[in-house]
């Protein structure tokens, strides 16, 4: 999941606004995965082994925060 | 339903084929007035007008030829008797065709003919079916006033290479149908005329066995004989039938319309319909005579049940089998929650049973975990037409190649995996359009008789979007966009964007000749031929789709046919040929997580009230997990149910070793199919499927088109596959209660826009529908985004070109790339119980002869291929088709292993997995690999545990 989430951003990542490339992941994540991966992304991003590119990372970690405050 | 289409009668046939022009002329034929477009043919005038002159020669699928002399008529003022096939219609011309002179003529015609003819019509196959026998009976042939002793063909041998038609040449006419047939009709020129006066005589290539021969076997040329000089073995062993169902194939994405000819509920033939529009009466060999496997003894019939993988199945009833499923998924779910228990609709079954699978997974198990094989296929194309243009499907009708000039084909081999449409873009091609091609491999299009593509860009696998920004960056850099249509049809701002990073150095030829390994010389000149083209259509295939940026090459091909106004028209297009007979139909029907049917996101509340309100539930509004999720899932614990119908993932999807791993960690496995395919070897619950031939339903192909599914016998296990799905959901305590699928499709046409105006009324009525149909397009839509998007206006995405993680290294020097030949199907459950084995029995390795030499790897050697994922053993064919550096194999068989070695690489948007990009290395071996032997021990294991369920049975 973490080599998914890197490969999203690096996808999404092209110009220089690199608020819009974390827009764009947190988009597509919200769009395509289920909450259970977020989830697990977010168990395993709290042992710190997480190997995420800064664009999967901050995106990720809004994801994770609007889901915890949902629950 | 009316019985409209199923009583049986040869299709009338007018003679010559249909001529469009704009203006017509009036003639008289036998007094009779008609008026027909100008070029028409006297014969096919006066067949419009109900008269019939009888021939031989003349058929509407092929063009006039003038051989028979049957035809001819009395034109006034012209001199002689005129073949009526080749003589054009004219204003005020009057034409006879029967009196006296015509009948002597006609007779003697006739008499020479059967001088040389066996007189066995009783005993002969085509008895009651024969056009010679039609045209003796229909000129009064009483004699042969020549004796049957002289010089004859009548000891001819036959040649019965071909496991699916005879050929008996001692009843051969020499009327040239069948050559025409092959070269018009099908493209592959075959067959031909050998020797001249009484020597000549039909020809397979160089007068070898049809075996042996050029031919594909897609019995065009057996449909076109006019005597029993070609003909199929099931009609010699069975005799003729007595009605006729008209259904659609159910093979690829083609989607071609057939006459099922029945005894009873025995088929004894499949004839392409010749009113199919998406065939044209053509078919290939799958379609018209792969149909065997639908009665193989291998067909399981009763539903089976078992604790454990290991444990011997135990047949039962249904009712049993379903209070045996319902309790397990009830009970995963208790412990495990909602989420672990999933499922998988299929693209081989019809939109009604995939829409069924998809609301029992949402409705019933109360989750959005439901995906379908078009996630390991044509995903990539949903994402990338959707955001592009607005709407995930093919933007065209087949027949508008024919309207094409420039043809792009990438990642596609249509004469192997879409014959007929194969057929049909090489009759184009033939005509005169330019054809550049976009693949590693020499695929067939490249040259093949009277077709050579204009430029083969031969790139290195995985570089798909590095070619098609190379090729954008040429028309922008040299202005040969089309920029009223981009200022009038497309969002400014996100073009400027775009033709700012197209126009990028870093896109050029130049420097993307080092990535793509194609001459930027090749990609300019290809790609101002497209440019220029009044006309030009892209198609594409799993070459584009199944990469690490499948999705940014789909939206790199919509943009550049957007920069070059290609899209709107007939003859243009960006066009998906997809690969199962139902994928648009699954995608179309909700099959994926995210979406519910119509592609609209689960989260859009408005979609969903409709939904719930339908369905009398409440409905998940995040996204369900993809196949690849539940594998994953499934291997860490949290997914422990499915639900599988008619799909085989365990063989189909990639890094077997990872499936493998996630099906054995379920509690329980449903799978629905004919046959205990590889996924049922890990199930506890088998539920026997229907196939094509026992259930009522619609596919969709590739070119949106909705086609009746009928049924044409009663389905051996009892039920059809939707009532399956029913009685598993009324299990479940989630009630279904329909009586036929037509009141499937009356729900879904409800809740689904784009098909608010379908029903099965309407398709009996039409023949088939292209969706959207609806109250602006009643009779649906043959082509999309006319007059401007169906997203308003197009969208131009950026398409930075990033490398796959999969890439060569010391260790695995070689890049595998993987794809579909012509006589197998998909997993080959279908065609492996068919006499299509005897075109290909296994899957083979091809290897370029530098790589093999260097190997010391000789033809037919046995190589081992390893990647990081796994390993596997295939004999190897040494062939240029392949370029150094690349090997090619197919996954028809599931002992080859192909997907052993295939990785968990997979499209950046859709997880479609990378199938055409694995870093390998081969070696010469000389015994199977550890995954072989052990899949042969399990495969053993598996067929003795189904042998037990059996043994009550024989015993008694």
């Amino acid at each position: 999941m973490v080599a998914m989430a890197n490969q999203i951003a690096k996808n999404l990542d092209y110009g220089s606004d690199k608020s819009k490339a974390i827009a764009g992941v947190v988009d597509h994540i919200r769009r395509f995965w289920s909450p259970l991966m977020l989830d697990e992304i977010a168990e395993f991003i709290s042992t710190g082994e997480a190997e995420l590119s800064t664009i999967a990372e901050q995106a990720l970690a809004q994801l994770i925060e609007e889901r915890q405050a949902a629950e | 339903m009316t019985d409209s289409y199923k009583t049986y009668r040869r299709p009338h046939d007018l003679g010559t084929p249909e001529v469009t022009s704009d203006n017509s002329v009036t003639l008289t034929v036998d007094g009779k007035e008609v008026s027909v477009p100008k070029g028409t043919k006297v014969i096919r005038a006066a067949a419009l007008a109900g008269i019939n002159i009888p021939r031989l020669c003349a058929s509407d699928s092929l063009e006039p030829f003038g051989s028979c002399r049957l035809c001819l008529v009395e034109i006034d003022g012209a001199k002689g008797l005129p073949a009526s096939c080749t003589t054009e219609a004219s204003e005020g011309m009057k034409v006879t065709t029967q009196n006296d002179r015509l009948a002597d003529v006609r007779r003697n015609v006739m008499e020479l003919y059967i001088s040389d003819h066996p007189l066995d019509c009783l005993t002969c196959p085509t008895n009651g079916d024969c056009e010679l026998q039609d045209m003796a009976g229909a000129v009064g042939l009483r004699d042969v006033r020549y004796g049957y002793a002289g010089e004859n063909h009548l000891e001819a041998e036959k040649d019965k290479s071909n496991p699916y038609f005879t050929f008996d040449p001692s009843k051969c006419i020499v009327c040239s149908r069948c050559v025409r047939a092959c070269e018009e009709v099908q493209g592959t020129f075959a067959l031909t005329i050998d020797g001249r006066g009484f020597e000549s005589k039909v020809a397979a290539s160089q007068d070898q066995s049809f075996l042996d021969s050029e031919c594909v076997s897609c019995g065009a040329c057996v449909q076109a004989c006019p005597t029993a000089t070609l003909t199929e073995n099931s009609l010699i062993s069975k005799g003729q039938p007595e009605h006729t169902v008209i259904t659609t194939c159910a093979y690829c994405g083609v989607g071609c319309s057939f006459r099922a000819e029945m005894k009873g509920e025995e088929v004894v033939r499949m004839i392409p319909n010749k009113d199919g529009k998406a065939n044209h009466g053509h078919s290939c060999v799958k379609g018209r005579f792969a149909f065997g496997y639908a009665t193989h003894k291998d067909r399981i019939t009763k539903p089976m049940i078992r604790d454990s993988i290991h444990d011997p199945w135990k047949e039962v009833s249904w009712e049993e089998a379903m209070e045996f499923s319902a309790a397990k998924l009830k009970g995963i779910q208790s412990k495990y929650g909602t989420g672990s228990i999933g499922g998988i609709t299929s693209s081989r079954c019809s939109n009604e049973e995939t829409y069924l699978v998809q609301k029992l997974v949402r409705a019933g198990f109360g989750n959005n975990n439901v995906d379908t094989c078009a996630r390991v296929c044509h995903s990539p194309t949903g994402y990338g037409l959707k955001s592009t243009l607005g709407e995930s499907a093919g933007t065209q009708a087949f027949d508008s190649v024919l309207k094409s000039d420039a043809i792009m084909v990438i990642g596609a081999n249509p004469t192997e995996a879409h014959p007929v449409f194969g057929s049909q873009m090489k009759r184009r091609l033939r005509e005169g359009a330019s054809l550049i091609v976009l693949d590693p491999r020499s695929i067939a299009l490249v040259k093949s008789p009277h077709v050579t593509a204009d430029y083969h860009l031969q790139l290195k696998p995985g570089t798909n979007v590095a070619l098609i920004n190379a090729l954008a960056h040429v028309v922008l850099s040299e202005g040969l966009e089309s920029k009223a249509y981009i200022e009038d049809r497309c969002e400014q701002d996100a073009y400027e964007d775009w033709r700012a990073f197209i126009l990028d150095e870093i896109n050029s030829p130049e420097s993307m000749e080092s990535v793509t390994g194609v001459p930027s010389g090749d990609i300019r000149a290809a790609a101002r031929l497209f440019a220029a083209a009044p006309n030009g259509a892209i198609y594409y295939g799993l070459g584009v789709s199944e990469h690490s940026q499948g999705s940014t090459m789909v939206m790199g091909i919509a943009n550049l046919a957007m920069a070059t106004g290609n899209l709107g028209r007939e003859g243009v297009g960006v066009n998906p040929l997809r690969g199962q007979n139902n994928v648009q139909g699954a995608c179309d029907m909700g099959s994926f997580p995210h979406e519910l049917p119509g592609y609209r996101h689960v989260s859009d509340e408005v979609t969903r009230t409709l939904f719930e309100k339908e369905w009398g539930v409440d409905l998940i509004p995040t996204p369900g997990f993809r196949i690849p999720n539940m594998f994953d899932a499934a291997v860490a614990g949290q997914f422990k149910g499915m639900y599988v119908q008619g799909e085989d993932v365990a063989q189909s999807d990639p890094d077997t070793h990872h499936v493998t791993a996630a099906l054995t960690s379920l509690e329980c496995m449903i799978v629905q199919d004919l046959f205990l395919n590889e996924t049922a070897k890990f199930a506890h619950v088998f539920l026997p499927g229907s196939s094509f031939l026992e259930k009522n339903g619609t596919f969709t192909n590739a070119e949106r088109r909705i086609s009746p599914v009928r049924k044409v016998m009663e389905p051996l296990g009892g039920y059809e596959d939707w009532e399956v799905t029913q009685l598993l959901a009324n299990a479940m305590g989630y009630p279904m209660d329909y009586s036929h699928p037509s009141e499937i499709m009356d729900e879904i046409a409800r809740l689904t826009p784009t098909f608010k105006g379908v029903s099965y009324d309407k398709l009996d009525k039409l023949g088939a529908i292209q969706w959207p149909c609806n109250d602006k397009a009643v009779e649906g839509t043959p082509t999309m985004h006319v007059d401007e998007f169906v997203r308003g206006k197009g969208l131009f995405r950026l398409t930075p070109y990033v490398a796959t993680d999969e890439r060569t290294t010391r260790k695995y020097p070689l890049i595998l790339t993987t794809g579909r030949i012509l006589s197998q199907y998909n997993v080959g459950a279908q065609t492996r119980r068919t006499e299509n084995m005897t075109w290909h029995d296994e899957d083979i390795i091809e290897i370029h002869p530098h790589d093999a030499e260097q190997r010391g790897i000789e033809q037919d050697d046995w190589v081992g291929i390893k990647s990081r994922a796994g390993e596997t053993v295939l004999r190897a064919d040494v062939t240029e088709r392949v370029q150094p550096g690349v090997v090619y194999t197919t996954f028809h068989h599931p002992e080859s292993g192909a997907n052993v070695v295939t990785t968990d690489n997979s499209d950046w948007a859709t997880n479609c997995p990378e199938y055409k990009v694995t870093a390998v290395q081969a070696y010469k071996v000389t015994q199977l690999s550890d995954w072989q032997q052990e899949f042969e021990e399990f495969t053993q294991e598996q067929l003795e545990l189904l042998k037990k369920a059996k043994a009550p049975a024989q015993v008694i």
